[in-house]
């Protein structure tokens, strides 16, 4: 479980958010939504201690440090090194940690439909390619915390739906806290078990009314199209403010 | 094989200029490239490959030591900001300074020998080759970094895999850029304190009158020079292999 407790992170003095407290269940994903700006990214990357921060992350009651736990991150510009070939860039978080796994790496690049471009550079890829590059190598190392940053915006809308499934594949099959970060509703009502609605500098738990429903079948349920009139609706006031 | 047909018909055009303005001056002062080549023999017997040789050996250290230089303290000039705050304007300031004027002080501490001549071709493209690695660095994203360092990465691993490849590139554009300053400045460091190399051999014929043999040696420069900047051009490609989207 990963335990977010009176974070708060500051740029020059300037807060952008200064108490924020929640909790990520073992096997639960939690979408963060919220404006441009509000500062998702800068509470993701608070959380994988990237940042200097007042309060206390903690996973399974341990401070997370990269040293301590294995995490994975998913920029928003997906972060492969370019002079890497995609097998490679997938192998990097195992062989950081000394334990190459090719097997491993190469049944992953299976998995997302990856073989045929393994031996290419990053730039070769199209868009979609490299977002699966981006998840599989967050997946291969079998992470004890996941943070996805945007993970699927740049993606056109039939390409999303098919990263959509190939995530859930690989969530289910090992599921460990995760935080999808996104301004999309859709994509949050997908996805999460929960949403955590950022509004400047505080943040709202609420319940995703469809997170009863299998993910695949959400976007097709007959009470989708209301459920995401209501939410936006709800937030939009707060929002505007 | 595009690039290789290309280099033919250059050399040829080149030859061809060289051939026309030989026969319209018709003096000894500027011989047809035909004399010239016909004279080669000759000129090997001259120890031209010593010349090639010490020519070589002052490029070569001079090269290597502006390499390990520039590559240090490129890197180190963005990955140590508190250094390279010191150290960037301490480049541009010195960068414009017409190190060659530095030649009397680097006969008297260095003396004439090879030593002063690699040190004042070094110091001469020293600073283009630290700013061609710093700038390559400086370009790299600093999502790289993060992500790095959230999969656990060490300072010894993020330099492996983030920062090394990245001054890779920079350093070979750099150095082929640096070679034409290197030759140009080999050649002035041999017209003194030395019986060797191809600037030598340039200047001891000029002196000698002996037309044939300076043009030999210009052509046994410009072929030196076009094989290094064929060499590096295929390492900067090599190592800037990835961006190249195919
Ligand atoms: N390195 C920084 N220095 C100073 N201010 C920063 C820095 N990074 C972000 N900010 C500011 O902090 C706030 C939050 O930024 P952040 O990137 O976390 O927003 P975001 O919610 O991820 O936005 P987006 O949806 O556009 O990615 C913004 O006002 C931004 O200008
Ligand atoms: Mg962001």
């Amino acid at each position: 479980m990963l335990e977010v407790t009176h974070l708060g992170v500051a740029y020059a003095h300037t807060p952008v958010f200064a108490d924020l407290t929640f909790s990520v269940a073992a096997h639960e994903i939690l979408a963060v939504i919220g404006p441009s700006g509000v500062g998702k990214t800068t509470l993701i990357n608070a959380i994988c201690g990237q940042l200097a921060h007042t309060g206390t992350v903690t996973l399974g009651k341990q401070p997370v440090t990269p040293q301590r736990q294995r995490l994975a991150l998913v920029p928003q510009d997906y972060g492969l090194l370019p002079w890497l070939r995609v097998a490679a860039n997938v192998g990097l978080p195992l062989q950081l940690r000394h334990h190459p796994a090719p097997q491993r790496v190469a049944a992953m690049l299976a998995a997302l439909g990856l073989t045929d471009v393994a031996d290419r550079y990053p730039a070769a890829l199209s868009g979609g390619q490299r977002q699966r590059v981006a998840l599989a190598r967050a997946f291969v190392s079998q992470p004890e915390l996941l943070l996805l940053d945007e993970a699927f915006s740049a993606l056109d809308p039939v390409v999303k739906q098919t990263a959509y499934g190939l995530f859930e594949a690989q969530w289910q099959a090992s599921p460990m806290p995760t935080l999808v970060v996104t301004h999309d509703w859709e994509e949050a009502l997908v996805l999460s078990d929960r949403l955590f609605v950022m509004t400047n500098g505080h943040g709202t738990m609420m319940a995703n009314p469809l997170s009863a429903l299998p993910r695949a079948a959400r976007a097709h349920a007959p009470q989708y199209p209301q459920v995401l009139t209501d939410l936006r609706k709800a937030v939009a006031a707060q929002w505007a403010e | 094989m595009g690039r290789v047909k290309m280099t033919g018909v250059a050399l040829l055009l080149l030859h061809g200029i060289w051939a026309l303005a030989a026969l319209a001056v018709h003096k000894a002062v500027l011989p047809t490239p035909w004399a010239v080549y016909a004279y080669f023999p000759q000129l090997a017997r001259q120890q031209l490959q010593w010349h090639l040789f010490f020519s070589l050996y002052r490029l070569g250290w001079s090269m290597a030591i502006a390499t390990v230089l520039g590559v240090v303290i490129g890197i180190a000039a963005v990955r140590l900001p508190r250094l390279g705050k010191v150290l960037d304007p301490l480049i541009y300031l010195t960068y414009p300074l017409p190190k060659i004027a530095l030649l009397p002080v680097v006969m008297l501490l260095f003396g004439l020998g090879d030593g002063s001549k690699i040190i004042l071709i070094t110091l001469i493209i020293v600073f283009q080759v630290i700013i061609g690695v710093r700038d390559a660095v400086r370009q790299i994203p600093s999502s790289l970094y993060q992500g790095l360092a959230v999969m656990g990465a060490n300072r010894w691993q993020t330099l492996r895999f983030v920062t090394w490849p990245a001054s890779l590139a920079g350093l070979f554009s750099a150095l082929r850029i640096a070679l034409g300053s290197a030759i140009a400045t080999l050649f002035f460091t041999e017209v003194y304190g030395t019986e060797y190399g191809i600037g030598y051999l340039i200047m001891d014929e000029w002196n000698r009158l002996d037309y044939l043999g300076m043009y030999g040696g210009i052509v046994v420069l410009a072929a030196l020079a076009f094989v290094l900047f064929a060499a590096l051009g295929g390492l900067e490609a090599w190592s800037s292999r990835w961006r190249r989207a195919a």
